[in-house]
This record gives C-alpha cells, structure tokens and sequence, in this order.
C-alpha cells in the first residue's frame, strides 16, 4: 500500500516533467517531427537501463526500483502519445518521418536502453 | 499551474494503475506492458480526436487525462528496456516480435481510437 503510493506519487513528477519538457520543445521546434516526445522516451529509456543496472548489482533496492523505474521513468516515458503522433504522420503522409520517428524511437530506445543497463552494471 | 496539477493527478492514477496490473500479473512480463501500452493508444487516439470533448470538456480535464493519465498510463521507457533484456540474453527472435507487435498493434489501436471518435463525435 505504501509502495503503491510511492508509485503514484513518482507516476506525477514523471508526468509533469514529461509535460514540462514538451512544451518547452515545442516552443522552440517548428517541424512536424515529434522530437519531444523522441528525446523524453530515449532518455528515459537510457536513465531506466541505467536504474536496472545499479538494481542488478545490487546498489539500489527493489523498492527504490519501483519509485523511480515504474513510478517515475514509466510515467515520464509514454507509449500512448508515441503511438498517436506516428498514426498522425501517417496521416499527414510524412512517411520518412514516421518510419524514422517508429523505429528510431524503437532502436535508439533499445539501445540506449542497454548502454545504460551494462554501463551502470559494469561502472 | 492548474494544469500541471491535472497532469500529475492523472498521471499518479495511470502509474498506480500500470504498477498495480503489473504487480497482479508480474510472472507473466511483458505481456501487462504490453497490454496496457495497447489499450493506452486507443484512449488516448479516442480522447484527443473526439469533437465533443473537443468543445465541452474543460482543458483541465483534457490534459489531466490524456497528459496525465494515458501518459503515465503507458510507458516507453520499459518496453525498450524488456526488449534489451531479451536481446542480451540471446532472444533475439523475441525481441524482434516483441519490438514490432507493440509498434503493430498501438498504432493500429492508436488509429482505430482515432476513427472510433472522429466518426462517433461529429456534432
């Protein structure tokens, strides 16, 4: 019951730091491209391996996990805006954009998903 | 500031929502990401396209939903995570299908909530 609060807590400062972040990208950013929401889910991607990492040798707790992995990162990170702005791509027929923003979101993600695990593990 | 407060009380719902659907279904990773990402795609399609939330919802709740709470619903940063996962233990097959059904299916969900609401909300 108090990790689920802890949770819900992290879930909010995740999400309002995703908020935060988009609109000041998108002030600033003029094309149709979501680069916004790229950089959030790559970075969190990376900062997540990173967390799994110190989890992984045991430097951080479960619990500690939970709050800043599933609380904040989860909630910083989104998959529903990822999923609506590459329909929205498609729809406008940016297709270059689309496949790069789908599989550039995907693959950077994953791999700096994993730079960060083995670089936390091994540091 | 009172949309801020919207994004982080949405957001706390759709984190404590994810870790709670996680916890009940935790053996079976990562079908609940999955799941959850999918559903996540079509609220979020269905929410932002919908001309009559469009005119008669205020921006708070708006934001507070689709932000908030199908952002912090949904997560990016795991799914590229449990995807180096399995790349690094050698489940290279499985990485592959895991990455491209979620692309797959929470754009075809996205979509789908998309049309649902432009074709259901026209005044």
């Amino acid at each position: 019951m108090m990790l689920l609060a802890g949770v819900m807590l992290f879930g909010a400062l995740g999400a309002a730091l995703r908020s935060a972040l988009s609109r000041l990208v998108q002030r600033r950013w003029r094309s149709s491209f979501p680069l916004a929401t790229w950089l959030i889910n790559v970075s969190g991607s990376f900062a997540l391996g990173i967390l799994y990492g110190l989890m992984h040798s045991q430097r951080i707790g479960y619990e500690t996990w939970l709050l800043l992995g599933t609380g904040w990162l989860g909630a910083f990170t989104t998959f529903s805006t990822f999923g609506v702005e590459a329909v929205t791509l498609i729809e406008q027929k940016k297709y270059g954009y689309a496949l790069f923003y789908v599989f550039g979101s995907a693959l950077i993600g994953l791999v700096f998903a994993w730079l960060g695990m083995k670089g936390a593990y091994n540091w | 500031m009172k949309l801020y407060i919207a994004v982080m009380i949405g957001g706390a719902v759709g984190a404590g929502l994810r870790y709670g659907v996680g916890a009940a279904l935790a053996p079976v990773e990562p079908l609940p990401t999955f799941v959850i990402n999918v559903i996540g795609c079509f609220g979020l399609g269905w929410l932002l396209n919908h001309e009559k939330i469009k005119q008669r919802w205020p921006e708070t709740v708006r934001i507070g939903l689709g932000t908030g709470f199908f952002g912090g619903l949904t997560t990016f940063s795991t799914y590229a995570m449990q995807a180096g996962l399995m790349m690094s233990a050698g489940l290279l097959a499985t990485a592959s299908a895991y990455l491209l059904a979620s692309i797959l299916f929470g754009l075809l969900a996205a979509w789908l909530g998309m049309r649902t609401a432009r074709r259901g909300g026209e005044a």
